[in-house]
């Protein structure tokens, strides 16, 4: 088991938690469930309330179902617990991972050596802004553009009364 | 924690292993300009497919797979491979296209 | 035409910037090439046959003057004195290096341009009717709608790594399809409803390549404000459910095929219904702000009729040909052609970019379209203006009167400059164009679309040529393969394959053949594609095939 380290917008902190394969039959809190990225979500469903975190495998950088799959657990199944992006993500996919719903992203400790704390931290400053909707966060583009068109208009309406 | 070549992580990855037929030619592009480039007699790169080493023997194509492996590690070249090679040309038509340009370029007209 | 407001700016300037520090990264090692590679494709940059290649965008083909001219900055500061325009309205450079994209980047930012998913496994630049806003068979500019797209699309946090690429064409015309919706992954067209109102037509699962199919209605009238919605909807089943075990059956027209398009609108349907729209859309107020961009141009209404009869034969034939109705009295579309026999289809050199940017200014707002048939359009030329926009046109020899016809070749790059091709198809191009190169013959064969790709990946459209050629290799000799009565319109149809493939020197004649055989049999006015579908493939194969 190479060791791994979680990285979230606050920082980078050793994990080596080995996430459990679903069963349906064992009906006790699930501290932390293996998703692999084709997972049909609908036999997850009951057991979610029971999941504290969930870890979405990306077999690799470029597959992005995992993208979906945090959109779909966060938007319409409305999970809250932790969500980690367990693979090859690279910095540049951080915001990303980020604004589809995850908390954090998961990596082997070697990587860091190319992929650095800071190249991490960099990688959400990138962006102030995105154009989506409904995909802004905190940490990472912070505002929709589309959004801050109509704060701007509205501003520009009430700021000044002698403006024609 | 230093890594062997084993355990390199499947981004990086460096050239495949040569199974072709006839003298062998390593090939890449630089870098930098992503001109085509050949391995040479004395183990560096030329733009000039002229000056490529093409060899049959075994232990210098162990080398030159090293050689080309170290080259992109350390981002000279990307994507290296081997090419097979008949009476000193490349055996294929498109690499037999790549050492010499395109036939027709609008520039040629400037 | 759109302009950037200061958030558009900063994205834009945020993505010149973060693609600096990538390339950085990627000299001093910090990227391996493996995790760069999907990086620099999707801004524009390919590791070619010989060289890099930059694809800068030109969102749905439109294009400000200074935008040309910048162009044609990157052309003689970075590239080597030309550009290419593709089957995709786009602009690419053939030879710069990996070192100056990041300044050439920046310098397209600074007039409001970008090469974002120009290429990659992502949402491509959106595709439009090049003559939109100035036809007169569109039920409304789809411009607006290709730049809301266009937006929306910008580094999707969900959609970047989708199983393969993804193009979306747009067009306002439905009765006349210059946009080629039904060969795309979406198509939309702006139709109106069951009540009058505006809305869009969906099609998915069109596509050229290997597997050439074409689109299908998805929904056959989506209600603007739920476009947005809807499309995120489409791309998550494809996103989750596209296949990524194989690369050539990875595209939303094969996940449409296996799944069946009732099963696939289903779970669309599903999907769509199960998503927060209010979360999604985008208010009617910044669609206004949009659309306002794209309101008609100040027309005048002093313009005096053109005598032709006055004029030298030349520019006639060029007004013939060349010069398209649009929906305002006194005004005409002008297509510039970018098919001098002598050049690549499509290529247009540095100069020649600066005298059409020049013309624009003069005698067309400003604006230039370029076309998935690879010329440019300006498409608001005052009538009793066409004969300086023509004077202006022969001082850079783009004066070529052969729009439409068959001189008119669509081509890709080919083997001489693209990693993948099989065969070149540059060197096929011209010498057909040379073959017909007379004026009077062109013109009497009427409109004939050739369209030439050099491998089966299909970026020279061939499947929906009226005679497509598909450049292939054998033993280290090229050959073509033809099909005939492909039709790119809104009546799309994938051409016959004929037969065995044929040399050079074979397809040429061969080709002459076809279009002689056609010459003998048509009736009235047919074009070739009518009398193809009269008669059918028989009589055409034995003329291609006759001295085989």
């Amino acid at each position: 088991m190479p060791m791994l380290d979680l990285i979230s917008s606050t920082g980078v902190a050793p994990n080596d938690v080995e996430p459990a394969l679903f069963d349906a039959a064992v009906n006790q809190d699930i501290d932390a469930l293996h998703l692999p990225n084709d997972a049909d979500l609908s036999d997850y469903l009951d057991a979610l309330p029971r999941v504290k975190s969930i870890f979405v495998d990306f077999p690799a950088f470029t597959d992005g179902r995992g993208f979906s799959l945090a959109r779909l657990l966060r938007h319409r199944h409305g999970y809250e617990g932790l969500l980690v992006a367990d693979g090859q993500l690279i910095p540049d996919q951080f915001a990303f991972a980020l604004q589809c719903g995850f908390d954090a992203v998961r990596v082997k400790r070697s990587e860091r050596e190319r992929h650095t704390a800071e190249a991490w931290q960099a990688a959400l400053d990138a962006f102030d802004v995105t154009y989506q909707r409904g995909y802004a966060v905190k940490a990472g583009p912070a505002t929709s553009i589309f959004d801050a068109r109509l704060t701007a208009a509205e501003a520009n309406k009430t700021t000044d009364p002698f403006s024609a | 924690m230093s890594e062997t070549k084993s355990e390199l992580p499947p981004t990086i990855k460096t050239s495949a292993k040569h199974k072709g037929k006839g003298p062998q030619a390593m090939t890449a592009n630089e870098l930098r300009s992503g001109l085509s480039v050949w391995m040479t007699q004395d183990f560096g790169w030329s733009r000039d497919y002229a000056d490529a080493l093409l060899t049959e023997d075994d232990a210098t194509i162990e080398r030159m797979q090293d050689v080309a492996n170290a080259a992109e590690l350390s981002n000279t070249v990307v994507g290296a491979y081997f090419i097979d090679t008949v009476n000193g040309a490349p055996a294929r038509y498109r690499e037999r296209f790549r050492t010499h340009g395109p036939s027709y370029d609008t520039a040629d007209l400037i | 035409m759109y302009r950037y407001d200061e958030f558009d700016a900063e994205f834009v300037n945020a993505r010149v910037a973060q693609f600096r520090d990538q390339v950085e990264r990627r000299l001093d090692g910090r990227l391996s090439e493996a995790e760069f590679r999907p990086l620099r494709l999707m801004n524009g940059l390919y590791l070619q046959l010989h060289a890099y290649m930059l694809r800068v965008a030109v969102p749905y083909g439109t294009l400000r003057s200074e935008q040309l001219r910048m162009l044609a900055h990157l052309a003689d500061k970075y590239d080597k004195g030309y550009g290419h325009v593709t089957t995709r309205q786009n602009m690419q450079f053939n030879w710069p290096v990996l070192g100056d994209v990041p300044d050439m980047l920046a310098d397209l930012a600074s007039v409001e341009m970008h090469a974002i998913q120009t290429s990659g496994n992502c949402i491509r630049n959106v595709t439009c009717d090049p003559y939109a806003g100035a036809a007169a068979d569109e039920i409304e500019d789809p411009r607006p709608l290709a730049e809301l797209l266009r937006q929306w699309s910008m580094l999707h946090p969900e959609f970047s790594f989708l199983p393969r690429k993804f193009k979306i064409a747009v067009t306002g015309a439905p009765t006349h399809d210059r946009a080629m919706v039904r060969a795309h992954d979406i198509g939309i067209e702006v139709v109106r409803g069951p009540s009058g109102e505006v809305g869009y037509h969906i099609i998915v699962g069109g596509g050229l390549g290997r597997t050439p199919i074409i689109g299908e209605t998805l929904r056959a009238f989506c209600p603007k404000d739920e476009l947005l919605p809807y499309l995120d909807a489409t791309m998550r089943v494809y996103n989750r459910f596209g296949r990524r075990d194989n690369k050539y059956k990875a595209r939303i027209k094969i996940l449409v095929r296996e799944t069946g398009i009732e099963e696939f609108r289903f779970l669309v349907d599903e999907e769509f219904k199960a998503l927060d729209a209010s979360d999604i859309m985008v208010s009617q107020a910044e669609r206004d702000r949009i659309a306002a961009y794209f309101a008609p141009p100040e027309y005048a209404s002093d313009i005096k009729a053109l005598d032709l009869e006055a004029q030298p034969e030349a520019f006639r034939k060029w007004v013939e040909t060349n010069v398209h109705t649009h929906v305002q009295p006194g005004y005409a579309i002008v297509n510039i052609s970018l098919k001098d026999p002598e050049r690549a289809p499509g290529d247009i050199t540095a100069e020649q970019m600066r005298a059409v940017a020049d013309l624009a200014d003069k005698h067309s707002f400003g604006e230039i379209r370029t076309t998935h048939q690879q010329n440019m359009v300006l498409a608001h030329v005052r009538q009793d203006e066409l004969r300086a926009v023509w004077d202006g046109l022969v001082a850079a020899q783009l004066e070529d009167a052969n729009i439409n016809l068959i001189g008119d070749i669509i081509c890709c790059p080919g083997m001489d400059f693209c990693a993948l091709a099989t065969a070149r198809s540059i060197p096929v191009a011209q010498k057909i164009a040379e073959r017909f190169n007379d004026h009077a013959r062109q013109q009497a064969i009427g409109e004939m679309q050739i369209k030439i790709s050099g491998c089966i990946n299909a970026c020279g459209h061939h499947h929906v040529g009226h005679i497509g050629i598909l450049g292939l290799e054998k033993a280290g000799v090229e050959f073509y393969q033809v099909t005939l009565g492909g039709d790119a319109t809104q009546t799309a149809r994938v051409g016959d394959r004929t037969g065995k493939g044929l040399s050079e020197a074979e397809l040429i004649d061969g080709i002459e053949r076809i279009v002689d055989r056609y010459m003998d049999v048509r009736e009235g006015n047919e074009r070739f594609l009518d009398t193809y579908q009269r008669l059918g493939a028989e009589t055409f194969k034995e003329a291609l095939y006759a001295d085989a």
